[in-house]
């Protein structure tokens, strides 16, 4: 009974995998048209308010961007060619992301290069409060026989003193 | 050959920095702060076709080529519009005989709001109406009043962002209108 319950379970869980996995492997819904210029919208930076993206902007001229993204890409262009023609009217600040080219690889890198150099700068700084051992202390001279016998008494002294 | 001590060459930096930025500064004063930097300009402006405010007829910017067009992006609710309607009637008295042609579009106004403003503010160019503003993203208008200067063979020579300052539009306009 308690054998057949463990088929039973792993019969199930089995079953739920593969269900898993065709779930998964299915191609997913190509996003609509609605879908595709929201996300064209978020890329873009309202013109008005510059520190809002089109897609979140209430100005009026960003609906009409918003009106505009979506024709464009119903007509059958890209997002980046949607994007490339705001860029031609704005340049290139129109976009959320500066392009990856030219000077713009500063704003790209700057944030990580600086957290490296902050990060070696206080590596540096942790090294330099940890005292240094770079010499090994020098070895006690072993004892001589006057010490061994001051040592004998004092053990003695000891004994006779815990007796 | 005795080395130069830190301090002084870090003095000689900061000292060097500080004038560079002085400069800088200087320079930009004896600049007119509203002539803006575009990627549209040394580029063909972008062509259009727009009704007037007073649908009586249309206006092609490309039947102007010939002429120095100066392109005003302006709106009824917009009140450093009104600072530059004065300097905008006088360019366009002085230099109409020249070949300067001046056009008003209304960025996200009614119709008759625009065309009041407008003439009540001694207009007398053609004011065209820009329908869900496709113009004004085109040559990239960010906010109002802003101008552009189209040279004769209808390239833009500059975009003014603010009221437009007359000097400097005289002097533009004295070099291209010739």
């Amino acid at each position: 009974m308690r054998r057949n319950l463990r088929l039973v379970l792993a019969g199930l869980a089995l079953g739920a995998a593969l269900l898993s996995l065709l779930a998964m492997s299915r191609p997913a819904a190509a996003p609509s048209l609605d879908e595709r210029a929201h996300e064209v919208a978020e890329t873009l930076k309202c013109p008005i308010c510059h520190d809002l993206s089109v897609a979140d902007s209430p100005a009026p001229v960003a609906a009409e961007m918003r009106k505009q993204i979506r024709e464009r890409l119903a007509e059958g262009r890209t997002p980046d060619q949607v994007r490339a023609e705001f860029v031609a009217s704005y340049g290139d600040w129109i976009l959320i992301a500066p392009p990856r080219r030219g000077v713009n690889w500063v704003a790209w890198l700057g944030p990580s290069v600086l957290a490296a150099l902050a990060l070696l700068l206080a590596a540096g700084a942790v090294r330099s409060w940890t005292p240094s051992s770079t010499r090994a202390a020098d070895p006690a001279p072993p004892p001589d026989s006057a010490d061994r016998r001051r040592l004998a008494e004092a053990l003695a002294h000891f004994q006779s003193e815990v007796e | 050959m005795k080395r130069p001590r830190r301090s002084s060459v870090a003095g000689a930096l900061v000292l060097a920095a500080v004038l560079v930025a002085a400069a800088g500064f200087a320079i930009s004063l004896t600049r007119d702060p509203n002539r803006v930097p575009s990627v549209l300009v040394d580029r063909p402006a972008p062509a259009f076709t727009l009704q007037t405010l007073d649908q009586s007829r249309s206006v092609s910017l490309g039947d102007l080529r010939g002429r120095v067009v100066v392109l005003n992006f302006f709106a009824s609710w917009c009140a450093e519009c009104r600072r530059e309607a004065p300097v905008l009637d006088a360019i366009s008295s002085d230099y109409a005989s020249q070949g300067v042609q001046l056009l008003g579009i209304a960025f996200q106004d009614e119709r008759g709001q625009a065309e009041a403003f407008a003439r009540g503010q001694g207009a007398g160019w053609p004011l065209l109406y820009d329908p869900e503003s496709e113009t004004a993203l085109r040559y990239g208008v960010t906010g109002l009043p802003e101008t552009f200067v189209i040279a004769r063979d209808g390239t833009i020579l500059a975009k003014y962002v603010g009221p437009v300052d007359e000097g400097s539009l005289r002097r533009l306009l004295g070099g291209s209108a010739t």
